[in-house]
């Protein structure tokens, strides 16, 4: 009789905390749809794979390897950078550049709000190796895909907590962001208004975009090649015109496919032994700290280039240029409309956000190649 | 982990390096994109 109980007694308050944890999650992702798609399989994975000799993940018992489930689909798709790379084919082509394309100047606030990446690496250098510091510094790319392949490239010990973190984080935007924006602008700077002129976007700048993106990239950051192209070869199934069905299929069941299967993938790397760490405590404060000060260089640098021009711009778009699209550009839209009703700053925010995904993915091929 | 302060003034360099490299990256997008943005206009 003794199989009934051996297993409740190998039990540990550390597992317990994760299946509270887990449950915190779920809790998050169904009562407040906090990412659901996400933080809902990686709350039950926490719990599956916190089960004494759980079966879902490889385990030795009496010396001999018991294969898991979840480590394989960890060895066959995050290990090798494949999963964060098909789901970026899927987000590729969700984006719509087209405000971008229309005023491509918008482009340099993504660079400016990335300020917190590089600025947090050195904050975390102080406490741990570079290659884990850049990883956790990452998390401020608001950027799923992008956190998890640097983590992996660069081979960080703390994989597990740095994706919990970069997907809780985006799902917190609408709470962390305002806050910031509102410390470091004026009611006045708030309520700046900025006409939209449309401008039409033809069909070959459209499929030409992606291409150039990746060329460039690939020049300048060979390591970010992958990222950006994958990114971008969504996109151009999007805009060719000739390719409804996979670009549909991308969008839709694809993104859905690969989402699902990486929560709860990522729920491996979230056993109690390697989770439940001071160190882990760190690495979310540090993701918060390159969320905040990500958001503050777009602000402080749209401030800072209206010193010198004379048709100001609202310093709240450059907070838009971290890369949770399309969460990050509503809120400084609906930001503009609390101060004014009549400032619509919708186009102008959802095209310096998406100037934000193409840089995150950028920074994130800088951090590779400087660190690889 | 450890407490290293001197890492931060050591690693300031990748700061300035990650930032000059965004800026250059989409700065030439950017203009990238006027100059297709004009060619196709006047088709």
């Amino acid at each position: 009789m003794s199989f009934l109980y051996e297993n409740l007694l190998a039990l540990t308050w550390q597992q317990v905390t994760m299946w509270v944890i887990g449950g915190i999650l779920i809790y998050l992702a169904i009562a407040k749809e906090m990412e659901p798609s996400l933080l809902l399989p990686i709350g039950f994975g926490a719990i599956l794979v916190n089960m004494p000799f759980s079966g879902a993940v490889n385990q030795f018992i009496n010396g001999i390897l018991q294969e898991g489930p979840l480590t394989s689909l960890y060895e066959a798709g995050i290990a090798n950078e494949l999963f964060p790379l098909l789901l970026f084919i899927g987000i590729g082509a969700m984006c719509d550049f087209g405000p971008l394309l229309s005023n491509p100047v918008l482009m340099i606030f993504g660079a400016a709000a990335q300020f917190g990446i590089f600025f947090t690496f050195c904050i975390g250098s102080m406490f741990f190796p570079v290659n884990d510091a850049a990883s956790i510094a990452t998390i401020g790319a608001a950027d799923g895909p992008t956190a998890i392949v640097v983590a992996q490239v660069l081979k960080s010990n703390y994989l597990g907590p740095i994706m919990v973190a970069a997907y809780s984080y985006m799902a917190l935007v609408p709470i962390i962001q305002p806050p910031v924006i509102r410390l470091l602008t004026t009611r006045r700077e708030r309520m700046i208004r900025m006409d939209y002129e449309p401008k039409e976007v033809s069909k070959l700048t459209r499929i030409l975009f992606p291409i150039i993106i990746t060329v460039i990239a690939g020049l300048i950051s060979p390591a970010a090649v992958s990222l950006v192209g994958f990114l971008m070869f969504g996109n151009l199934l999007k805009e060719c015109g000739v390719l409804k069905g996979l670009s549909d299929t991308a969008q839709d069941a694809l993104a859905n496919i690969i989402t699902l299967i990486l929560g709860i993938t990522i729920a491996s790397q979230m056993q109690a032994e390697s989770f439940l760490r001071l160190d882990t405590l760190m690495i979310l404060g540090l993701g918060l700290f390159a969320f905040i000060f990500d958001t503050a260089g777009g602000v402080l640098f749209a401030k800072f280039l209206n010193l010198f021009l004379k048709k100001k711009v609202n310093p709240m778009i450059g907070a838009a240029g971290i890369s949770a699209f399309p969460m990050s550009g509503r809120i400084i839209h609906k930001m503009g409309l609390e101060e004014d009703n009549q400032n619509f700053l919708l186009m102008h925010s959802m095209g310096v956000n998406v100037s934000g995904q193409i840089a995150s993915v950028i920074a994130g091929g800088l951090i590779m190649s400087f660190f690889m | 982990m450890n407490f290293t302060p001197a890492n931060f003034v050591a690693n300031l360099q990748y700061l300035l390096k990650g930032e000059l490299g965004l800026f250059f990256a989409l700065g030439i997008i950017a203009l990238s994109t006027i100059v297709l943005n004009k060619i196709s206009e006047k088709k």
